[in-house]
């Protein structure tokens, strides 16, 4: 496996986690913001992780089963996409400038679909992961230190 | 056919069958394989040199194919590679310096 | 006086492999201290790659290809190690931030933590090649 295979996967890890803190943290400094530059207001992010597996390119038909996966080298963030599926908040604000003046929905104002505590509960996910990433380098970086004791006189 | 019964000692119909390891029956005397002490013990310091020859090669090749290759080779296979050719120097060194002092041990009896 | 066998010729390649190892700290620091400079590349630090390719040349006993130019690309030609270098490489292929900055932070802790491990190792390698002789001499 070599001896950085898992410091790698850690550290793609950590750096995966530091993307989606920093998704969150855009997402709650937009909290309020009515007027974008696509019109309409402010839809949140959110990002999608993906597995980096080695995988073959094709399984071969004589492998048994059990040989054919191999280990994780950790997670990559395919993309960070605008979440399309939540409801836009609505307030009623006629004096807003971002009002809609026509319509059924007139003198509501679009706010985002922000939810703070969702985002809190976010972040706070987030930085436990990336703790636990730091503490897998760790782990990993006393076991080579203690490998390297091996008949030291 | 001679390489299975034994020289001169066929009579009539009764053949006497070449005896080559001790538990055989019939066995009689040295059989090519079986070595005086003198050959064993030189046996012996040769095959540890060898030993050591061949977990010294074993070191270098690790540590050639870690400094050309880090991912491919873990960090305890080299240091205990280095510990195994550490070990066999020793002991081999031991053993020749156990036997030269009872070389001159003897040599020098009065 | 060792250097025409194994003894000697491992040695040596520890101590360059040491040196290469100094110069990628170098960078990975230059790489750490630049992490929010608008427009910075990254870089590497090429050197075992380039030894692999040119200890596996040794044994090449096939024809080698002549070569009339200086463009042109060499084969089966027999390299020595003692030319290969680090070598210092713009990495301009990774994704960049928003201000054309391609620098990963966590990456280079990660890349800064494996280059002093393996430093330790070299160390102790190259302390164990004199330890055997100290030992067979007695």
């Amino acid at each position: 496996m070599g001896l950085f295979t898992s410091i790698n996967t850690a550290a793609s890890g950590m750096s995966a986690q530091r993307m989606r803190l920093d998704v969150i943290s855009d997402n709650i400094a937009n909290a309020e913001t009515t007027r974008t530059t696509e019109g309409g207001a402010f839809r949140r992010s959110r990002v999608i992780f993906k597995p980096e597996v080695s995988q073959p390119y094709w399984k071969s038909p004589f492998l048994p089963e059990k040989l054919q996966n191999r280990v994780g080298k950790g997670v990559e963030v395919v993309e960070i996409e605008k979440d399309m599926d939540s409801e836009m908040r609505l307030v009623y604000d006629p004096s807003h400038p971002d009002s809609m003046k026509t319509g059924p929905k007139a003198g509501y104002v679009e706010m985002p679909n922000v939810n703070i505590v969702d985002e809190m509960v976010d972040m706070i996910s987030a930085s436990r992961s990336y703790e636990a990433n730091v503490a897998v380098v760790e782990g990993s970086k006393a076991m080579f230190l203690k490998a390297l004791e091996i008949g030291r006189r | 056919m001679s390489g299975l019964f034994g020289t001169g000692e066929v009579s009539g119909d009764q053949v006497a069958l070449k005896a080559t390891h001790k538990n055989h029956f019939g066995f009689q005397g040295a059989v090519k394989g079986e070595e005086t002490p003198a050959e064993e013990f030189t046996n012996a310091l040769k095959n540890a040199l060898g030993e050591t020859n061949n977990l010294q090669q074993n070191l270098s090749d690790i540590t050639q194919a870690y400094l050309t290759d880090p991912e491919s080779v873990d960090a305890h296979d080299v240091t205990i590679a280095m510990s195994k050719a550490n070990m066999s120097i020793e002991i081999t060194k031991a053993v020749v310096d156990g036997a030269l002092k009872a070389y001159n041990n003897i040599i020098n009896i009065r | 006086m060792f250097l025409d066998n194994s003894f000697g010729k491992n040695m040596e390649l520890l101590h360059r492999t040491m040196d290469a190892n100094l110069y990628r700290r170098a960078v990975i620091s230059d790489n750490l201290a630049n992490a929010d400079t608008p427009n910075f590349k990254r870089s590497v630090v090429n050197f075992e790659s380039e030894l692999k390719r040119a200890l596996d040349s040794e044994g090449k006993t096939g024809m080698e290809a002549a070569m009339t130019d200086s463009k042109h690309i060499s084969f089966n030609k027999v390299q020595n190690w003692r030319e290969v270098t680090p070598r210092k490489v713009l990495d301009y292929l990774t994704q960049s931030d928003n201000n054309g900055n391609n620098v990963d932070a966590e990456e280079e802790m990660m890349l800064a933590m494996q280059n002093q491990l393996q430093y330790n190792l070299l160390t102790r390698s190259i302390s164990n090649q004199f330890y055997q002789i100290s030992k067979v001499t007695g």
